[in-house]
């Protein structure tokens, strides 16, 4: 209920404030469609409107693979990043951003793609073979492929120092005022990644209790860990396409909604989650695009400043 | 004869005359004025500098200009009164800023295209007009003059412009000095190489870049100080990026960088630090620039 109330007052926010100022009752009213004046009716509706749902996808997207990833892995400290996600969604934007800035356009459906690449090469490294779906494996795969996709981001970034500036806004993570268009083409893998995770949550659930266990249930542990990772890496990488690397968000959302909560069950981790993630990152960025309006700051920092305090306050209080 | 009759008579048969050529006078004005007031009206923001520049050249004050780092007091004296935006990366200007100025036309450069899009959303035209050589400096300043209805005033710019270039390139010598031109971001020096806005004017001003031809897609690179040491530079340019503030920073720096010290440039002290934007954003003041040049780093050689 407090995560659900904390999400709805940061859409609030979101809406209502900005680098220029629209009257409260301007911006309800263009949201129920009456008539405001053009210019409010614009910052709202083309500007406002699609960034907080951007943000509240996104975080969404994130806290739900966080709490996907930690069950599948059985790790508290995994994240996008141990996956390759965020080294290789890294890679593909720098790519577009350094070498390609003529095709900027490209730059969502190459972070997409390079981060689902990543993915595919620690599963099939860490899936297949003697001894495949073990932990250990598929975590230091994704810990090498994330290396290699490092290195080639900071490859391109030492090639082109002078093109680096616009592509520092995407590494921290930001998002961008572009309207419906980043939407418009990632929302299918945000809809498949999250009913993915939504099949997931029981079987999670079961794998908790330990691969034996699970196996002796009925459930297949090597099947539930592979979808569920794979289901992690399908929303981080389209939410890394949208607003860059926020990896912090997948890691400490499912911790802080565990020790808030008290449970470890996925039937209320995974979507609690999603909702904390939700109102933490609109939050974050309304404070971002607000604070030194009109310039915009990345949401990056402003996350880990909200985030940090209340994580840590909240292991200190747990332990 | 008194002096007054030798003085012209009122001739009425003359009226009609007159009145009709005050008639066609007034009608003329009447016509050009709506459209020399719509071109000074027309709500336009200029995010590169080199098109509020141009826009103020050819008579039209845009609404806003994008903020400059470095400006050169002419530049100064051609925005005063227009207020600046802010720019920050990737937009550029801030989004809510420009729906609420609602400009019709925005002039600016390939380095905000992450904005473009929200732009054109807000119903905003989006027309990049910034050249990255000297040579696209006629095309752009045209392509400006056309969108703001003012052709024939930048074709007469063009030449201006022409005609300024060709005298202060005249008089280059055959010897040209060695330039090192090097962008300072930081500690971290990078070179301008030929296809840089710096590189080509230093070579239009009469400098040889110790780059020699080397190009790529962004103008600079970083350069192994082997290379400087071998290459070995009559002259050091740095630029500064950021604020005049980095000026003294930078400029410890490179004189005190020990593998610099053999080369001819720091032996005779010809290590300048520019302390303006000329060499790193494209202008119109492309005659003076070179001249400045000329007079300040290479000595009118």
């Amino acid at each position: 209920m407090a995560t659900l109330i904390a999400l709805l007052a940061a859409t609030c926010a979101s809406l209502a404030l900005g680098a220029v100022h629209v009257p409260l009752g301007d911006v309800i009213d263009t949201l129920l469609g009456k008539q405001v004046p053009e210019a409010s009716k614009q910052i709202v509706e083309v500007l406002r409107l699609p960034r907080t749902v951007e943000a509240i996808v996104v975080g969404a997207a994130l806290g739900v693979a966080g709490a996907c990833l930690q069950g599948a892995l059985n790790n508290p400290l995994a994240s996008p990043d141990v996956i390759g996600v965020t080294g290789g969604a890294g890679f593909g934007a720098m790519l577009i951003i350094l070498l390609y800035p003529s095709s900027l356009t490209l730059l969502p459906v190459s972070a997409l793609a390079f981060g689902l690449l990543a993915a595919f090469m620690v599963f099939l490294i860490g899936f297949t073979g003697r001894g495949g779906g073990n932990i250990t494996r598929i975590i230091l795969a994704g810990i090498a492929v994330a290396a290699l996709f490092s290195a080639g981001t900071a490859g391109l970034m030492s090639a082109y120092p002078d093109r680096v500036p616009n592509g520092i806004f995407f590494l921290v993570g930001g998002l961008t005022s572009t309207g419906w268009d980043t939407l418009e083409t990632v929302w299918p893998y945000f809809a498949v990644g999250f009913v993915l995770a939504a099949f997931m949550i029981r079987p999670l659930d079961k794998l908790m209790l330990g691969d034996d266990v699970a196996a002796s249930l009925g459930s297949r542990p090597r099947l539930i860990r592979l979808i569920a990772a794979l289901a992690a890496a399908v929303l981080a990488a389209a939410a890394a396409s949208v607003a860059g690397l926020l990896t912090f968000l997948g890691l400490v959302i499912p911790h802080l909604i565990r020790l808030l909560g008290g449970s470890k069950s996925h039937t209320f981790v995974i979507p609690v989650s999603a909702l904390a993630g939700a109102a933490l990152l609109t939050g974050a960025d309304t404070l971002a695009r607000t604070i030194a309006a009109p310039v915009e700051m990345p949401v990056g920092p402003f996350l880990v400043l909200l985030g940090v305090p209340l994580f840590l306050w909240l292991l200190r209080k747990a332990v | 004869m008194t002096t007054a009759d030798a003085r012209p008579q009122f001739r009425p048969n003359r009226v009609p005359g007159l009145a009709m050529l005050l008639c066609a006078l007034l009608a003329a004005f009447a016509l050009m004025a709506p459209q020399a007031d719509a071109a000074k009206k027309q709500r336009i923001v200029a995010v590169s500098p080199f098109a509020a520049q141009t826009m103020v050249q050819l008579g039209v004050k845009p609404i806003r200009v994008g903020q400059t780092i470095g400006t050169t007091p002419r530049q100064r004296q051609m925005f005063r009164g227009i207020g600046q935006l802010t720019l920050t990366h990737p937009n550029g200007p801030n989004l809510e800023v420009m729906a609420k100025l609602k400009p019709k036309l925005v002039f600016t450069s390939n380095q905000w295209k992450a904005g473009f899009s929200a732009l054109r959303q807000l119903g905003i035209k989006v027309v990049v007009a910034d050249p990255t050589s000297p040579n696209g400096v006629y095309k752009n300043v045209l392509k400006i003059g056309r969108y703001i209805g003012r052709t024939k005033q930048a074709r007469k710019l063009n030449t201006r412009i022409r005609k300024q270039v060709r005298s202060a390139t005249k008089g280059i010598s055959g010897t040209r000095d060695k330039v090192l031109v090097v962008l300072g971001i930081g500690r971290t020096a990078m070179a301008f190489l030929g296809n840089s806005w710096g590189g080509q004017l230093i070579k239009m001003s009469g400098g040889q870049l110790v780059t020699g031809g080397a190009t790529n897609s962004g103008g600079f690179a970083r350069i192994s100080d082997e290379v400087v040491v071998a290459e070995n530079p009559d002259r050091i340019i740095v630029v500064p990026h950021g604020t005049s503030q980095d000026i003294d920073e930078v400029k410890g720096y490179i004189l005190n960088n020990d593998a610099w010290k053999t080369t001819t440039a720091w032996k005779n002290g010809d290590v300048d630090v520019s302390v303006d934007n000329r060499l790193l954003q494209a202008g119109t003041d492309l005659g003076a620039t070179i001249k400045y040049i000329r007079a300040k780093y290479l000595e009118n050689r």
